[in-house]
Formats: structure tokens, C-alpha cells, sequence
């Protein structure tokens, strides 16, 4: 299938600097490419020439198989959700109509902007009410929320993410990380998305792009990029000791779970975990229980399955 | 509910010394030099009014419709180069005094409401234009870039985002001009421009007391009612 976005020899100079070099990657319908590197390295102006919020010196964008440069910046950006780092709710007007800006701007009727209002805070998990309010009653992870469902509001097949999650705590972080998911999940956007944080781009990314210095160093699957860096930069950025352990969490339980022989002696007995944890949780618990295997619990209604240290183990292993 | 009621009597106490000056024969009879009328007689207080205020209301428009603009010009990228002209030219209307701005424009104007009124914008322009700039100024990059990269064109993003967040401190630049120019429209009496100068000054001519003070007196409470009104406002935009 034909990739959503084709980022094609890409660069941009400001003055005699080039801040983005001669980036070219591609990323699929649906997927979410996450963008890692350093401050400075460029991540946000590549972000920001996608919907030519920065105009690129050399080189060309498709978006949807259209070059970005034959349509006015604005219409363009109409069809493009974009989140930046800092958010910029309009703090002068209410979340609902901040929600509604880009649908009305596209001329919805007034009862369909209401319901798409609604729908996005449902989605979000942010109470109706909360349409009356304006962004300063709001707490940080509340006005995030708002900044995304903002960003959702014309049903755009694109999203850009700058750094959405920056200023969450640990675990409203993890929240809005399961979050994105499901939405893309639900609505098949494609998303890209700006972080400083690794973990976070494994957790999201069906592929990550590693810049540095302007460059794109390697933009692959996260797995190949832990097995196969392939600049020195990638790997020291992938953490070489921890490398095995975060392979295993890119793999979830339910993946690497063997059909258990019900006959087997203690099966029932066993710990257990969920097939939707990963294989990095389940090493974790396999640990802290001594035992060399798990019974996997769902799907409801299937055989009986267990996950075992030697599966995991060859998981992780070099190839 | 305080200030809402000094707010009333402040306007009734206007209203009814418009309408009828005699109310303040008590309390300015005791200032007129004996045989001398106490109550100014050459012309009603309220036409004078109407024209020192008309004088005020038409400068200070006219400052915000040139201020106003120049500052979202220079405040767009491709104006930001006229920004040190723009201040230069706006300083330039407040650092001549309005009294040579008049010694100036009445050879050019001849006498009157005109030389007054230009008096009275130039020396209006610098806080609305300084108003407006930094109400501008301070619209936070985030929502500016966030506007722009919801798909709102430059005009969008000024007048839905940029102009509303500003609002505060350009009304807060209109007011500070607007009580300027009550003060100053005064003096547009020396060019035979109406309004309530023209008490002060007889009053001063004559060595009349009470005259300076219901010209004076006028002037000021018609100042503070002013500044009041445009404070409400000010906070009514400034919310939430
Ligand atoms: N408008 C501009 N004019 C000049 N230089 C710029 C401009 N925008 C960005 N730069 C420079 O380009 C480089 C890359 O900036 P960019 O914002 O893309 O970095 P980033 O990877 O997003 O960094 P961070 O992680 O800190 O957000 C920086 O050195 C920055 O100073
Ligand atoms: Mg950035």
C-alpha cells in the first residue's frame, strides 16, 4: 500500500545552517512513526515542513500522494491534526470552542460541530462539562487532552505530535501513551510523533526515526534498530546493556505463549499473567516467582497456554 | 456594592450640574468676587460639554484607527521593520507639547475645533499604539503557532486569537489617551475651540473663582466617570 507521508530529501537552512539535511523516509497508512534526538537535532522543523507551518529549502513532502507545495498552507493544515509542545489552547475561549475551531472554519453546521464536540471529549475521556470551562480551570493533563481532541476535531487522517506528552506526570503519561493507541486503533491515523523520551517512542512507534544533527541516522522498526543499529549514535541511544530487555517488551505475552498440555502437573497452580502484558513484564514476574513458566490468561474461550523462560530467553537473544 | 453606587451619584451628580447648573449655587456662591455672576453665563455648560466631549471622543477615535493598525503592522513579520520609524513618529506627537501642536496647526487650520483635535490625536497616538504593541506582544507564541497550525490564515489568527487576547491592554491605551485628552482639550480654548476651557478661562480672566471651579470641576468628574467606564470594560475583556 502506498505510504500516508513521503518525506523526500528534505532539508532546511537557516542563514548558512542546515538544521535538517537531506531527510528521506516514508511512513505507512495507519502507522505511527515516532521521531527521537537530541535537543536542537532538528525533530520539530522536519515536524513542521509536513504541514509547511516551515517551508522546506530543497526537497518534497507528500501527503496522501499530494506534493504539500500545490495547496495554500491553511487548507492543507485544515486536513492535518497538529499538537505542539506547548499545546496553545486559546485561553480566551471555552475547551468547546476551542475543540470546534478547525470544523468551524471548515463551515460545519452548528449541530454537527456540537456533536463532533461531544464525541471528541467522550473519546478522550474528558466530562461534557468540561466544554463550558476555559483552559486555565483546566489541570495540565487535562488541557493536553483538549490540545489533542483539538487536534482530532476535523477527523484529519494525519496527526503531527510535538513532544504531546512532555508535561505529564509518570502515569497520566502512560495513560495518554494507551490512549493514542486505541485511537489509532479506532480511526486509522497515521501519526507522527516528536519525543525526547526512548522508551516512549518504543512503547508508540511502529517505526522510529533517529535524528541527529539535522540528519535522519536510521528509521526502521523499533526491533531493528535494537538488533541492527546502524550508527554508533543509534546505538549508544538504544542503550546497549538494556537492549535485550527492551526487545522483550515490544513483544507481547500472548506472541511467544505455547499451547500448555492441560495434563500437565500444576498448570493450575501456576502464576499467571495476562496475554496482553508484555514479554519484558512477564521475564519480570517469571523472576520474582522463581518459576520457570506462566499460564497466559486470555482470549477468553481459548486452550490453555503458557509462556516459558526459554521462549522468552530466545527472545531476547542476539540473532 | 460600594462602587457601584459612587458610580451613580458620580453620574447624577454630572448629569444634574448639566442640566441644571443652579444645583451648585451653594456650594460655589462663597468663591465669586462680590457682584460677579456665579454661574457662567455666555454660553449653556451642557453645549460646552457636548463639544469638549465630541472634541475628545473624535480625537481618540481617530488616534485608535491610525494606532491602532500601525501596531499590527509592525508586528507582523514583513512590517517589523517599521517598527523604530512607527515609535519615532508616535513619540514624536507626544514629545511636542499640545500647545506649540497648536501654535503650529492654526496658521495651517486657522482657528477652532480643528487645531484642537489634531492637538489632541497626536498627543493621543502614544499610548494606544504602546497599548496595542505590547497587548500584541503578549500573545503567547504557543497560541499564535497553534492557530497558525490548526489551518487559521495570518487575518484568521489576528482577528480570532491576536486582537481578542490583546484587547486588554489596547483598551487600557485608549483610556489612558482618552483621560489625556479630557484634561488637555482645555486648553483648545485659546483657539476658540468650545468647550469647557472656555469657563476656566473666563474664569481666570475675570479673577471669578466659582467659574474655575464648575469648568474645572466638570472636567474632572467627566475624567474619572470616564476612566471608570473604560476600567469596566477593560476587566470585562481581560476575563477569564
Ligand atoms: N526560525 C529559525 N531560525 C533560525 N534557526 C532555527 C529556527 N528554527 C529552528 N532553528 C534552529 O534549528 C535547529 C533545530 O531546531 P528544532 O526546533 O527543529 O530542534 P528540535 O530537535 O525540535 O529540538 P527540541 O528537542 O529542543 O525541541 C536548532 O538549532 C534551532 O536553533
Ligand atoms: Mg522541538
Amino acid at each position: 500500500m502506498d505510504p500516508m507521508i513521503v518525506v523526500d530529501a528534505v532539508s532546511r537552512r537557516y542563514g548558512d545552517r542546515t538544521v535538517v539535511d537531506g531527510v528521506s523516509f516514508a511512513v505507512p497508512r495507519g502507522a505511527i512513526t515516532a521521531v527521537v534526538g537530541k535537543s536542537g537535532s532538528g525533530k520539530s522543523t522536519l515536524l513542521r515542513m509536513i504541514n509547511r507551518l516551515v517551508e522546506p529549502s530543497a526537497g518534497r513532502v507528500l501527503v496522501g500522494g499530494r506534493d504539500v507545495a500545490e495547496e495554500p498552507g491553511p487548507m492543507l493544515r485544515r486536513r492535518i491534526g497538529y499538537v505542539i509542545q506547548g499545546i496553545g489552547l486559546f485561553p480566551h475561549r471555552t475547551v468547546f470552542d476551542n475543540v470546534a475551531t478547525v470544523p468551524r472554519l471548515l463551515g460545519w453546521p452548528r449541530q454537527r460541530v456540537a456533536d463532533r464536540v461531544g464525541e471528541l471529549l467522550d473519546l478522550l475521556g474528558l466530562p461534557r462539562s468540561f466544554g463550558e470551562r476555559y483552559p486555565s480551570a483546566l489541570s495540565g493533563g487535562e488541557q493536553q487532552r483538549v490540545g489533542i481532541a483539538r487536534a482530532l476535531a476535523a477527523d484529519p487522517p494525519v496527526l503531527l505530535m510535538d513532544e504531546p506528552f512532555g508535561a505529564l506526570d509518570p502515569l497520566i503519561r502512560r495513560k495518554a501513551q494507551q490512549d493514542l493507541l486505541a485511537l489509532r486503533a479506532r480511526l486509522g491515523t497515521t501519526v507522527v510523533i516528536v519525543t525526547h523520551d526512548l522508551d516512549e517512542a518504543l512503547r508508540l512507534g511502529d517505526r522510529i526515526a533517529v535524528m541527529e544533527e539535522g540528519r535522519l541516522l536510521q528509521e526502521g522498526p523499533p526491533e531493528e534498530l535494537l538488533r541492527r543499529p546502524a550508527h554508533p549514535a543509534v546505538a549508544a541511544l538504544m542503550e546497549g546493556a538494556r537492549r535485550a530487555l527492551r526487545l522483550l517488551a515490544l513483544v507481547s505475552v500472548g506472541d511467544a505463549a505455547e499451547p500448555a498440555d492441560p495434563a500437565a502437573v500444576g498448570l493450575a497452580g501456576r502464576p499467571r499473567i495476562d496475554a496482553e502484558a508484555s514479554l519484558e513484564e512477564a521475564l519480570s514476574v517469571l523472576l520474582w516467582a522463581g518459576a520457570d513458566s506462566l499460564a497466559v490468561d486470555g482470549p477468553p474461550g481459548g486452550p490453555p497456554r503458557e509462556v516459558t523462560l526459554r521462549a522468552i530467553l530466545a527472545r531476547a537473544r542476539q540473532e | 456594592m460600594g462602587p457601584a453606587i459612587l458610580r451613580l451619584v458620580g453620574w447624577a451628580a454630572l448629569i444634574a450640574v448639566l442640566v441644571a447648573p443652579q444645583v451648585l449655587l451653594p456650594f460655589i456662591a462663597p468663591l465669586a468676587p462680590a457682584g460677579a455672576p456665579v454661574l457662567y453665563d455666555r454660553a449653556s455648560l451642557a453645549a460646552l460639554f457636548a463639544a469638549h466631549a465630541a472634541m475628545v471622543a473624535g480625537a481618540t477615535v481617530a488616534a485608535v484607527l491610525v494606532a491602532v493598525p500601525l501596531a499590527i503592522v509592525v508586528t507582523r513579520p514583513s512590517g517589523a521593520a517599521y517598527q523604530p520609524l512607527a515609535r519615532l513618529l508616535v513619540n514624536l506627537g507626544q514629545t511636542v507639547p499640545p500647545v506649540a501642536v497648536l501654535a503650529i496647526t492654526v496658521p495651517l487650520v486657522g482657528f477652532g475645533v480643528w487645531p484642537t483635535c489634531i492637538a489632541l490625536f497626536a498627543y493621543g497616538l502614544l499610548p494606544v499604539f504602546e497599548g496595542a504593541l505590547a497587548g500584541l506582544r503578549l500573545v503567547p507564541e504557543d497560541v499564535r503557532d497553534s492557530a497558525q497550525g490548526m489551518g487559521l490564515t495570518p487575518g484568521q489568527v489576528l482577528v480570532s486569537a491576536e486582537l481578542p487576547l490583546a484587547l486588554p491592554q489596547i483598551l487600557s491605551g485608549i483610556r489612558v489617551s482618552a483621560i489625556v485628552a479630557m484634561g488637555t482639550a482645555t486648553i483648545g480654548s485659546t483657539v476658540a475651540a468650545p468647550g469647557l476651557g472656555e469657563v476656566i478661562i473666563a474664569g481666570l480672566l475675570s479673577d471669578n473663582a466659582a467659574f474655575v471651579a464648575q469648568g474645572g470641576g466638570i472636567v474632572a468628574l467627566a475624567a474619572v466617570l470616564m476612566a471608570d467606564a473604560l476600567a469596566v470594560l477593560e476587566r470585562r475583556a481581560a476575563r477569564p
